[in-house]
């Protein structure tokens, strides 16, 4: 569905990416971990449109998409849940999720997804008409991926969902993550929370400092001594 | 004591030029909101739209009322090409270039409004709006009245689509945060060419409400801009609502130092309000930052 196919990308000449190829397929949960600055939103947001790639390039169902404009990108299928949540802040949950669902033009199709979101998070339902910067962290991160979901995206990209929130509230949402995928949205996900990302994922990539080190299934990694090393303190 | 009938007859005038500058100023605002850029040649907008309205009563006998729309059209396309002409270019050149940029535009209408159309005074002579009607003991000049009203349907209007309409709320997105508003799926460009539409469009019809009654010439803009300016920051930057109220307190004042003071005076209370919001709530009234 997605195959990046060795970019590289660099902020202002110092580089952030090196010739980084990966791949997800349809259904997958793949997860990329590595620590701060390893350049792990970076990828997401060339896969978007809002980073160029310098060399590789990148295609979404078998067409290239790395010259696209993002609000192109997203037309496609693709959501992107940016790292920091990016939510309108001053707009209301319900403008938030509308906003969500603007490519998305049929009125009743629009009604099943904010049905179906709502379901997934009651409280967005409840706090409907209150202003997105009011939230707490774990509610704006909810709405962040359930403004996403009104897309009705093929592929969904999050950045560090678990970045801010309880870790009660994050065991929650990882298992929220799960729930997307069975019903059949394929995703990529970033994280630093290596453990939780590991063992959530079907395959999973390592990257330092720009680079892919290692690559298997999520279990598998979660075994290997240089994860368990460099990230787990074991 | 001052006489009682009078008074309300200049708080009414003040009533009725306020909502005129709260629809200039809206203009501005709606532009600034969405891409922090202060178009300097707001006054110039109006000025074109002013001229618009004239030639074609001039040249076709077409009435200010029926010439509105066309105004409203012109403006609105000038605005969009504003944007994509001059404005877009120099979207990520430094602070200093997008405010030139706008300044030279000023300049350079002003010159060509000269040029083409002499530095003379133009009036309409006999517009369908003429006359006055007496309203609960008011005596209401029929024009002036016309222009309050329409400036104050317009504001409602803008704010209405602004706020209730989906691409009003894209706007919105893409004033926040651009690239958010991106990865939603929104043209922020287009956003950005549809904000200078509906700012220049503001003043397509406010220039053609005025034009029944106000003198037209080539810097007749100034005069409206430099208060819009300040209706703008008294209202707060970006606040459709703060440019209504602070159009209104305008008005007010400029009539209100007039009668009390001196006329020659009015100007001078609108800037020492201005200077006393600044510096006790720079936000403005009803800004958010």
């Amino acid at each position: 569905m997605l195959r990046v196919n060795g970019i590289s990308v660099s902020y202002a000449g110092t580089p952030a990416l090196t010739d980084v190829s990966f791949e997800v397929h349809e259904g997958e949960i793949v997860s990329i971990v590595g620590s701060n600055g390893a350049g792990k939103s970076t990828i997401l947001k060339t896969i978007s449109g809002l980073l160029r790639a310098g060399k590789g390039s990148i295609e979404f169902d078998g067409e290239p998409i790395d010259r696209l404009k993002p609000f192109v990108i997203v037309e496609r299928g693709l959501a992107h849940v940016p790292e920091g949540r990016k939510l309108f802040s001053k707009l209301n949950v319900l403008e938030n999720l509308l906003l969500g669902a603007y490519t998305n033009k049929s009125p009743e199709r629009r009604e099943k997804v904010m049905a179906e979101v709502f379901e997934t998070f009651p409280v967005l339902k409840e706090r409907q008409s209150q202003r997105a910067g009011t939230l707490s962290g774990g509610e704006q991160q909810m709405l962040a991926v359930g403004r996403a979901l009104m897309l009705e995206p093929k592929l969904l990209m999050l950045d560090e969902p678990s970045l801010g929130i309880m870790p009660l509230l994050v065991d929650r949402l990882f298992e929220v993550i799960d729930r997307i995928n069975k019903s059949g949205t394929t995703i990529l996900l970033v994280e630093q929370n290596v453990h939780q990302a590991l063992e959530l994922a079907d395959r999973a990539y390592v990257l330092q400092t720009g680079r892919i080190v290692l690559e298997g299934a999520g279990k598998e990694l979660l075994e290997s001594d240089m994860v368990r090393s460099a990230f787990l303190g074991l | 004591m001052p006489d009682l009938a009078i008074l309300s007859q200049v708080i009414l005038s003040g009533i009725f030029i306020g909502f005129i500058y709260a629809l200039v100023s809206v203009g501005l605002t709606v532009i600034y909101g969405v891409m922090d850029i202060v178009n300097f040649a707001h006054g110039e907008f109006l000025m074109l739209s002013m001229y618009v309205v004239f030639w074609l009563y001039a040249l076709f006998r077409i009435d200010p009322i029926f010439g509105l729309p066309v105004s409203v059209l012109v403006l609105f396309v000038v605005g969009v090409l504003t944007h994509k002409l001059i404005v877009r270019p120099v979207l990520d050149a430094p602070m200093s270039a997008q405010i030139f940029v706008t300044c030279g535009l000023l300049v350079y209408l002003q010159g060509v409004a000269q040029f083409l159309w002499s530095p003379s005074y133009r009036l309409i002579q006999e517009p369908l709006l003429s006359g006055r009607l007496q309203v609960a003991g008011l005596n209401v000049s029929l024009a002036q009245g016309v222009a309050a009203i329409g400036a104050l349907l317009t504001t409602a209007f803008v704010y209405w689509f602004i706020e209730k309409t989906e691409t009003g709320r894209a706007l919105q997105a893409v004033a926040e945060d651009r690239q958010a508003a991106s990865l939603m799926g929104i043209n922020s460009d287009r956003m950005f060419a549809l904000a200078w539409g509906i700012g220049a469009a503001c003043v397509g019809v406010a220039g053609a409400l005025l034009a029944n009654y106000y003198y037209i010439f080539p810097t007749v803009g100034t005069v409206f801009a430099l208060i819009a300016f300040v209706a703008v920051a008294l209202g707060g930057f970006g606040s459709v609502p703060g440019a209504l109220v602070a159009g209104i307190i305008i008005g007010l004042v400029e009539v209100l130092s007039g009668f009390f003071i001196a006329p020659a005076y009015k100007e001078v209370t609108v800037f020492a309000l201005y200077l006393v919001v600044v510096l006790v709530r720079p936000q403005g009234l009803l800004g958010e930052w």
